[in-house]
């Protein structure tokens, strides 16, 4: 084997899928012309795709279509078609900009938008156990994970702070709010609810710890240092309150 | 057009995909009907949420997808987690005895025999045609996952045709 990177089953696959890139194909190619046990391997992971589909376009017909029709009629119009929250949004800023005679925060977007925490919770709610409980990174793998995503958010957050309150800690992400790093980091607890951690620069004054109910869900808050910071998750405000006094002591 | 109206013709087009779907993810019919009608009311509910120029496929399917999560861990259901026997995944049968539809039905029986975290990840990429990247998004995993889970499946159904018996399949690609 020449290639200086070994080739496993995903490549393979990719390959099979005519998904790989160009190099990463013809690197493929060459190990395959001198390598009978890859050609095997590569063998053993043929399987016919075009039957797969046909055969399932055929169960597709079998869904009960009536039924779902029928159940779909109905539901009924809702009595005035809501607004996409983006625009109540927008209109919710042109009532405080006005009413405090200040530009809308839209036409000079500052560092931070009242409701970083409720874009969080509309995250948040789509979350399942099944979302976080198939990640599975080593200590080290997550260690640096965290690191880098402090390292984008712009505040140090120790991995021995993150994983202070006890929470299985399953992944770091950075994410954005309005042009501003936001961190998120994804816990399930010890019922499998999952539970996130995240912070981004407001440049508000430190608050202390406050809690509240966003999208159904507990949900606990507190400013430091010009940012930001909230967990979110479940349904047991005491559990939420009580990880939220732990991250703010240790980070 | 309304939000409302527009994801609720959206539906109705997808219902056989939304259905299968469904299937491939509880391994079971009647609990497809019911996850398939669920998920159209959360859509239709949530209406207002979707961005339109965004495809509603991969909402609903997401949408479906949690609100199954859901209620699996509520209820503490264990049976869709692994493979489901395809007796009990309630296949429909050929309707004649051509070779080429049993050849399908065996087909769509072993595929249906995977555990469910492989089924439905064929499903999004062979017959969906979604991209790894959409497939990942859409599952909340990542896309090295997505290509795993594929090589376990294509490993899988490569050895029982192998093996030969009833859930052969023939090479392609």
């Amino acid at each position: 084997m020449t290639s200086a990177t070994p080739i496993n089953d995903e490549d393979l696959v990719a390959y099979l899928d005519a998904a790989l890139p160009p190099a990463r194909r013809a690197a493929v190619d060459a190990a395959l012309a001198q390598d009978p046990a890859l050609r095997d391997q590569l063998d053993g992971l043929r399987i016919d795709v075009p039957a797969i589909r046909a055969a399932f376009d055929a169960h597709a017909a079998t869904a009960p279509l009536d039924r779902l029709e029928r159940a779909l009629a109905e539901v009924p119009e809702p009595r005035r078609s809501r607004m996409p929250s983006s625009w109540l949004a927008i209109a919710a800023s042109l009532v405080i900009g006005v009413a405090l005679g200040q530009a809308p925060s839209y036409l000079f977007p500052r560092e931070h938008a009242p409701d970083w925490r409720t874009a969080v919770a509309n995250y948040q709610v789509l979350y399942t156990t099944a979302t976080l409980a198939s990640l599975h990174q080593t200590t080290a793998a997550l260690d640096g994970n965290a690191a880098a995503v402090s390292a984008a958010l712009g505040r140090p957050i120790s991995f021995a702070a993150l994983t202070a309150g006890g929470l299985e800690f399953k992944r770091a992400q950075i994410l954005t709010f309005n042009g501003q790093p936001l961190a998120q980091y994804a816990y399930l607890d010890a019922d499998g609810a999952p539970i996130a951690f995240c912070a981004t620069r407001t440049g508000e004054p430190d608050r202390p710890v406050q809690t509240a109910t966003l999208r159904g869900l507990a949900e606990a808050h507190w400013s430091r240092d010009g940012y930001g910071f909230m967990v979110i998750g479940g349904h047991d405000p005491d559990e939420i309150r009580k990880l939220a006094d732990e991250l703010q002591r240790s980070t | 057009m309304s939000d409302h109206a527009g994801v609720r013709n959206g539906l109705n087009g997808l219902l056989p995909r939304l259905w299968r779907f469904c299937h491939v993810l509880t391994g079971d019919r009647s609990t497809a009907d019911d996850l398939a009608q669920s998920a159209c009311l959360r859509a239709l509910e949530r209406a207002g949420q979707f961005q339109p120029g965004t495809r509603l496929d991969q909402w609903v399917f997401r949408i479906a997808q949690s609100i199954w999560f859901n209620q699996r861990r509520a209820e503490k259901v264990r049976r869709g987690f692994g493979t489901v026997p395809a007796e009990e995944a309630g296949l429909a049968s050929p309707g004649d005895n051509a070779e080429a539809n049993i050849y399908l039905a065996q087909v769509l029986s072993s595929v249906m025999g995977l555990p469910e975290a492989q089924r439905v990840t064929v499903l999004l990429v062979y017959v969906e045609g979604f991209s790894y990247q959409e497939a990942a998004e859409m599952l909340d995993i990542p896309i090295g996952t997505v290509m795993s889970r594929l090589a376990a499946a294509r490993g899988r159904l490569t050895r029982l045709r192998d093996g030969g018996g009833s859930a052969g399949m023939a090479r392609s690609a």
